[in-house]
């Protein structure tokens, strides 16, 4: 469950005054943005079962404040927004090493040999354990510009900066991440010669 | 193993990697049935919510349905039939809040007036003219918020001070305003002339003469340093007379002897 103060973060943002007043049909809400929240909170998590509950906290959430639907602005970015801070707040609660390494599993193929298998479950997971050590502003950035739907101007609004500077955190965790990962691959290198 | 993105990366460059995990995530299925399930949540919630409402009905809070309706009215309207009691609640509270107001009686404690508005008398026309053009705006805008002639207020001052009260900001902006009171001229006392005329040559023994009782000591330090200025004048006189005495204290000192000019011998006596 999400702190109030993103909760309510998130109404501060979009919540304009009246300008539509069309009653929002929940279901249709469901139906057009369940799988992008579930990419968006699977992005944080990584985890199919953990991201699925906060799709769902989130349309509960919804359910729950159905009255203020009308006022809201872009109800795309609102919802992406809550679960975002959803996924984060469960985030905290569960050490990255549960969720990470059957990820990473399920990437590699699995007609693969059994040692290159491991080797690419284990390089996929490095790689997302240098992701979560990127600086939080560069690391949000990054996965938000995973997910094809969401544009930049979406993405500055979502971490309340500016395009420019989305930008520029973009720019700045692919470099800080390629650097890292080629110095951890050189490390490797070495230890094996 | 999911579809790679295209890349011209070699597999293990670091960027590859990376493009890796990105479309992996960019490429996440949602699970088959998600929507259903979350229906199905929702409309669990919501018959929980409505069974609550209806068993628990004493945890209905008014309160939160009247903030709400203050918000925006139209939710009241809306839903007027099922909270009625919420809506008469917020009725007999406007109509409270109205009377209130409207029945407000002015408060008639007796104040004291800022000094703006409580002319005093200034000597001199430099003063009056000040007090004159400082007092008539403000005093006729503080009665002009309440409604009443500048000139039918004048014999009750009473009337003004509920305004006053009410209004800080005028009485901040009166006192702000009000004239500064110069001295009066009044004309010096003889003690007060004497003063000054001593006071300006700087003379210290005359000012100590004015005051003898409340500095006797400057008084007795005055006559001690004119008696010494006394007894070193008449020492620098008597100065050469000692000094005279000093180296020859015969001539002086002892007392000078008629010299009467020996008788000439006798022509007789000698003869003899």
């Amino acid at each position: 469950m999400a702190s109030s103060s993103h909760w309510e973060r998130g109404w501060d943002v979009t919540f304009v005054s009246e300008e539509t007043t069309t009653e929002t049909d929940l279901t249709a809400l469901v139906a057009t943005y369940s799988a992008l929240l579930f990419r968006v909170a699977h992005s944080i998590l990584r985890n199919r079962a953990e991201s699925e509950d906060v799709v769902q906290d989130v349309f509960l959430r919804v359910l729950e404040h159905q009255l203020k639907l009308p006022a809201i602005r872009d109800l795309r970015v609102w919802l992406v927004r809550i679960t975002w801070n959803l996924a984060i707040d469960r985030r905290r609660r569960i050490r990255p090493d549960q969720l990470d390494e059957p990820f990473a599993e399920s990437l590699v193929a699995r007609t693969a040999p059994a040692d290159q298998a491991l080797s690419d479950a284990r390089q996929v997971v490095a790689t997302l354990r240098e992701i979560e050590r990127l600086p939080q502003p560069e690391r949000h950035a990054l996965l938000l510009s995973a997910i094809d739907e969401l544009s930049i101007t979406e993405i500055s609004t979502i971490l309340h900066r500016s395009e420019s500077a989305v930008r520029a955190l973009l720019f700045r965790a692919r470099t800080r991440l390629r650097e890292r990962l080629e110095k951890q691959e050189s490390l490797e290198k070495g230890k094996s010669a | 193993m999911s579809p790679q993105p295209p890349n011209t990366y070699p597999a293990a460059h670091p960027d590859a990697r990376i493009d890796q995990v990105l479309h992996a995530l960019r490429t996440t299925e949602a699970p088959s049935g998600l929507e259903q399930r979350i229906a199905a949540r929702l409309a669990q919630a919501a018959e929980a919510r409505t069974q609550s409402a209806i068993t628990n009905p004493t945890t209905f809070s008014y309160v939160t349905v009247i903030l709400n309706a203050v918000k925006d009215p139209r939710i009241l309207l809306a839903r007027a039939p099922r909270y009625w009691a919420a809506a008469a609640a917020l009725t007999l509270l406007i109509a409270l809040t109205t009377l209130t107001l409207l029945h407000r009686t002015p408060s008639t404690t007796a104040r004291t007036l800022p000094t703006a508005l409580t002319p005093t008398p200034v000597r001199g026309l430099e003063g009056a003219g000040l007090q004159s053009r400082h007092n008539a705006p403000i005093r006729t805008a503080a009665l002009a918020t309440e409604g009443i002639s500048p000139s039918a207020s004048q014999p009750s001052q009473t009337a003004t001070t509920s305004t006053e009260q009410q209004d800080p900001d005028a009485i901040a902006l009166a006192e702000t305003l009000a004239p500064s009171r110069p001295a009066p001229p009044l004309p010096l006392t003889a003690q007060e002339h004497l003063l000054l005329a001593a006071t300006r040559p700087g003379q210290p023994i005359e000012i100590a003469e004015l005051d003898i009782a409340r500095a006797p000591f400057l008084r007795a330090a005055a006559e001690a340093r004119e008696t010494a200025s006394i007894n070193h004048y008449a020492k620098s006189l008597l100065a050469p007379f000692a000094l005279a005495d000093a180296l020859s204290p015969t001539t002086f000192s002892q007392p000078q002897e008629t010299s009467t000019p020996a008788p000439p011998p006798l022509p007789n006596a000698s003869s003899n």
